[in-house]
């Protein structure tokens, strides 16, 4: 079996070397240490293959599928994967030449994101339209959710969700249909852009409780000058289970960018995820995403303040350095926290970045920071800090 | 306005080739450049020859420096990758890791992809515009300095 596959590989990459288009393999690193009262090595390896395929000028075939081993290593205890194969970015895409707009189909597994990535961002099998037509764009898509790794897409929205992602036995998340349509226009007024997203998830497990939801994200920036920009975003949430139960986040970001003095950026964010609080519940995304960067199980009910400030020594280098403080909003608290606290405030992080592009075909990703709680009211004195540091190579062939 | 773009285009290479208009007309309105004109432009961008030099002589000397193989001709259309590894070659770019270690068309696509002188969208395989093939023999040329 493993030859017949290898050997499928060999024929694909010969085929494609003796007809046309190109092929690549890409090896990646990552290892995150973590310490909080233990330490715990998260270590992944990953050998992608890809192969893109022109069949006409205006049509492509794109096929990915990648080797994976992954393993949590702590004093506790060992666990580790060694080999997973799955399908990575595959599609059939069709680019129509027309005079005054462009248009993009595209079917099979593909990616997608909301505009903040506060919805869902991650892979989905189905198909993509997008049309750029003047200075407004269109998308639409409409997938399906069950062909995916639990552990890769993170879809928590349910305990039917929470019980699949525990249970062993499972390998792929809980089905859904995606089905998403996006509309923006940049420069709308000067300088002004403006844009919503409609996203929705429709619960096709025939057991348990079915959990849809629908999500609004209206988005605005503000290019004030070359050097600031100003944007905001909102989203609201429903979860119909079957009663219906809304749900809110918010976010604001102002930036302000230096390029003759080593390409430096300073921004100051805003990020709340929605809490628990008179006719809402906690904000649920599709995908699970928490408020903070280092410290655990924060992923509604809280806002973060975040400040960045990086540069950039070469063009392919970049530093970053950045620090949040972290708040309550609603009534949920964080896993440690004093039951009966007054304090807003959760506690505060501190972090730096480094990006290096190498060469072309190298890329390095170092980063590191560290949540320390607020110990005066909310948590325990005696509560630890939650370091975490991050390691990344990638290579391409 | 399409005229006017060529005219402009052209106008920007006149630094680099002062070569008659006639061939510029051939080359610009060209879908798709052949191996001797890729030799050209390269060798003549990079200085190493005068812009009277005949196609067939840079042709012949970029198959004996090995950029090209010795199965291409010189009236057969180019690859972009195979443009590529022309121009990494004949202005002396660096390459990644796997370029230094395999040069060839191949890492010299894209190496020309990740400096930005080939649109990320352009498969290795299509042939060269000489539109493109200008601008990109331009840009190589800016960043060696030999416009100056």
């Amino acid at each position: 079996m493993k030859y017949k596959s290898i050997s499928v590989i060999v024929l694909l990459c010969l085929a494609v070397v003796s007809f046309a288009g190109d092929f690549g393999i890409t090896i990646s690193n990552t290892t995150v240490y973590r310490y909080t009262a233990d330490w715990n090595i998260s270590q992944t390896n990953r050998a992608l293959l890809w192969i893109s395929l022109p069949i006409t000028a205006n049509t492509n075939f794109y096929v990915s599928g990648f080797y994976e081993f992954a393993g949590d290593f702590s004093t506790a205890s060992n666990a580790y994967t060694p080999y997973r194969f799955d399908v990575g970015l595959t599609y059939f895409s069709y680019k129509p030449a027309l005079s005054t707009s462009l248009l993009t189909f595209m079917m099979g597994r593909l990616e997608t994101t909301d505009i903040t990535a506060s919805i869902y961002s991650g892979s989905y099998d189905g198909l993509s339209l997008n049309i750029l037509t003047g200075n407004s764009r269109f998308d639409i898509q409409v997938g399906y959710l069950g062909l995916l790794y639990k552990n890769d897409v993170l879809i928590l929205v349910d305990d039917d969700d929470i019980a699949s992602f525990t249970d062993d036995t499972k390998y792929f998340v809980n089905p859904r249909l995606l089905a998403m349509f996006g509309y923006r226009v940049d420069d709308f007024l000067k300088g002004f852009d403006i844009g919503f997203e409609f996203w929705s998830q429709f619960d096709l497990d025939p057991a348990g409780t079915p959990t849809h939801s629908l999500y609004y994200e209206p988005r605005c920036v503000w290019r004030i000058s070359n050097y600031f920009t100003l944007s905001g975003f909102g989203i609201l949430s429903m979860i119909i289970n079957p009663e219906i139960a809304l749900g809110y986040a918010y976010g604001a970001e102002f930036s302000a960018s230096i390029p003759s003095f080593l390409r430096s950026t300073l921004s100051i964010k805003l990020f709340t995820s929605g809490g628990t609080a008179g006719d809402f519940i906690s904000y649920a995304p599709i995908r699970l995403s928490s408020v903070s960067l280092y410290a655990s199980g924060i992923y509604s009910d809280a806002s973060a303040i975040s400040a960045k400030f990086s540069f950039a020594p070469l063009p392919t280098m970049i530093f970053a350095f950045h620090s949040d403080i972290l708040l309550r909003e609603g009534t949920v608290i964080p896993a440690g926290y004093a039951p009966n606290s007054e304090s807003l405030v959760i506690g505060s992080e501190y972090g730096i970045q480094f990006v290096w592009q190498a060469a072309s075909d190298i890329a390095l990703l170092a980063g590191g920071g560290v949540f320390v709680p607020n110990t005066l009211g909310a948590y325990p004195a005696d509560a630890p800090h939650e370091w975490q540091v991050l390691l990344n190579c990638v290579l391409n062939f | 306005m399409k005229k006017v773009l060529l005219v402009l285009f052209a106008v920007l290479v006149c630094k680099l080739f002062a070569q008659s208009a006639v061939f510029f007309d051939e080359i610009l309105s060209s879908k798709q450049i052949t191996f001797s004109q890729a030799a050209y432009l390269v060798f003549v961008g990079n200085g190493e020859y005068q812009d009277t030099v005949k196609q067939e002589v840079v042709f012949e000397e970029a198959l004996k420096r090995k950029w090209i193989s010795q199965t291409d001709k010189p009236d057969k259309p180019i690859t972009a990758a195979q443009f590529a590894y022309l121009v990494m070659e004949a202005f002396g770019f660096k390459g990644g890791l796997m370029y230094t270690l395999f040069p060839g068309p191949r890492y010299g696509f894209r190496e020309l992809v990740f400096k930005g002188l080939i649109p990320i969208t352009m498969d290795p395989q299509a042939l060269v515009s000489g539109n493109l093939a200008l601008r990109v023999v331009r840009i190589a040329a800016e960043l060696k300095g030999l416009d100056k």
